[in-house]
């Protein structure tokens, strides 16, 4: 008789003491249903390591410096941070988009549609300011390629301060619209 | 003996010994490179700010691991909240079409493993999340939780089971 499914996966995961786990691995080499079911289950760990994660490392480093900044700079980063970006709603407004880096010829490729300003500075510092003023049609898809080009210190959207959008807008949609991804 | 120079060499080591399995985790538990850095930051700092100390480095491993998934529960819940106020709001205003290439840079960012991972109620996904990525045991997971070695079994068990299903309907 097959032994029930979960113990199957508890076999799997080495959790079955020797009695169970023997009787276990000699029904497997006799049954097919069963040897295909742990194979299902070792399929499914592959999957899930099967894409790539973000580079521990360099986290490790930046949060590092911050836990190690005098005491009164500490603040929670979590709650700082502007959540479920009203995306979609962007489509209808225009948006500035200031971006800070630290690249010269940074060619940006953000999803932005016929950006009508694009100003690049250079501070005094020597970081260079990309400043695109254009409506964008997928906050969403925007943020997640800034993201990961990487070379950013700084991503600040800001919305057109005129515009009847905002005379009927909720107060937290304004807010959560303020995305602030500093590397400080 | 100076406590605190003795307190501080430890957290150093326990920075060191745990940072990648608690950044890992966070980002498995909320999917999002960002928000992982910003847990596992503010998961730290209590750590740090924490006046009894942890017997040993795998209950604090635990105990930043509970500190984590509270976080992650708390967000997803405000990001729920938020997602309604929301559509609420969207409802108002006109929706500009998606262009072609808008639709293929989405694609392109799909991630399959992020996707299953989130359809998962958040009590399996956090346990198999655990098991899979953390590699702990079932004791150790059950600890870290609260609840039974047997539950583990089960919520593992059914975590597999569901993920096969999710896997065969995006796959
Ligand atoms: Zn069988």
């Amino acid at each position: 008789m097959c032994p029930e499914k979960e113990l199957l996966s508890a076999y799997y995961d080495g959790e079955l003491e020797s009695p169970w786990s023997d009787r276990i691995r000699d029904h497997l080499k006799i049954c097919e249903e069963c040897a295909a079911k742990i194979n299902g289950f070792k399929e499914l760990s592959i999957f899930l390591k099967s894409d790539s994660e973000p580079s521990v490392a360099e986290v490790m480093g930046r949060v590092r410096q911050t836990i190690q900044a005098p005491e009164y700079k500490w603040r929670s980063h979590l709650w700082d941070r502007r959540v479920s970006l009203p995306m979609p709603l962007l489509a209808v407004a225009a948006v500035f988009l200031i971006v800070v880096g630290f690249l010269f010829a940074y060619r940006v490729a953000v999803p932005v549609s016929t950006p009508s300003q694009v100003i690049v500075s250079t501070d005094n510092s020597g970081r260079t300011e990309l400043q695109i003023s254009a409506p964008v049609q997928d906050m969403e898809t925007l943020i997640k390629l800034l993201e990961e080009q990487g070379s950013f210190e700084e991503v600040i959207f800001q919305l057109p301060s005129e515009g009847e959008i905002w005379s009927q807008g909720e107060p937290e949609l304004i807010r959560a619209v303020d995305f602030n991804r500093s590397g400080q | 003996m100076n406590v605190e120079s003795s307190s501080k060499l430890s957290f150093e080591i326990i920075y060191e010994s745990l940072f990648s399995v608690i950044y890992r985790v966070a980002y498995r538990i909320v999917g999002d490179s960002a928000m992982a850095e910003d847990m596992t930051h503010d998961a730290f700092i209590k750590l740090y700010q924490r006046n009894e100390a942890l017997p040993d480095l795998n209950q604090t491993k635990y105990w930043l691991i509970r500190v984590v998934k509270n976080m992650s529960f708390n967000y997803s819940k405000r990001k729920q909240r938020e997602r309604r106020a929301y559509d609420k709001f969207k409802d108002r205003v006109p929706v500009f079409e998606e262009s072609g290439e808008d639709v293929v840079l989405k694609k392109e960012s799909k991630n399959l493993v992020k996707d299953a991972l989130e359809q998962l109620p958040h009590n399996l996904r956090v346990v198999l999340i655990l098991k899979e990525y953390a590699g702990m045991n079932y004791r150790e997971i059950g600890e870290t939780l609260g609840i039974s070695e047997g539950n583990v079994k089960v919520r593992v068990f059914r975590a597999r089971e569901k993920l096969s299903q999710i896997m065969k309907e995006v796959m």
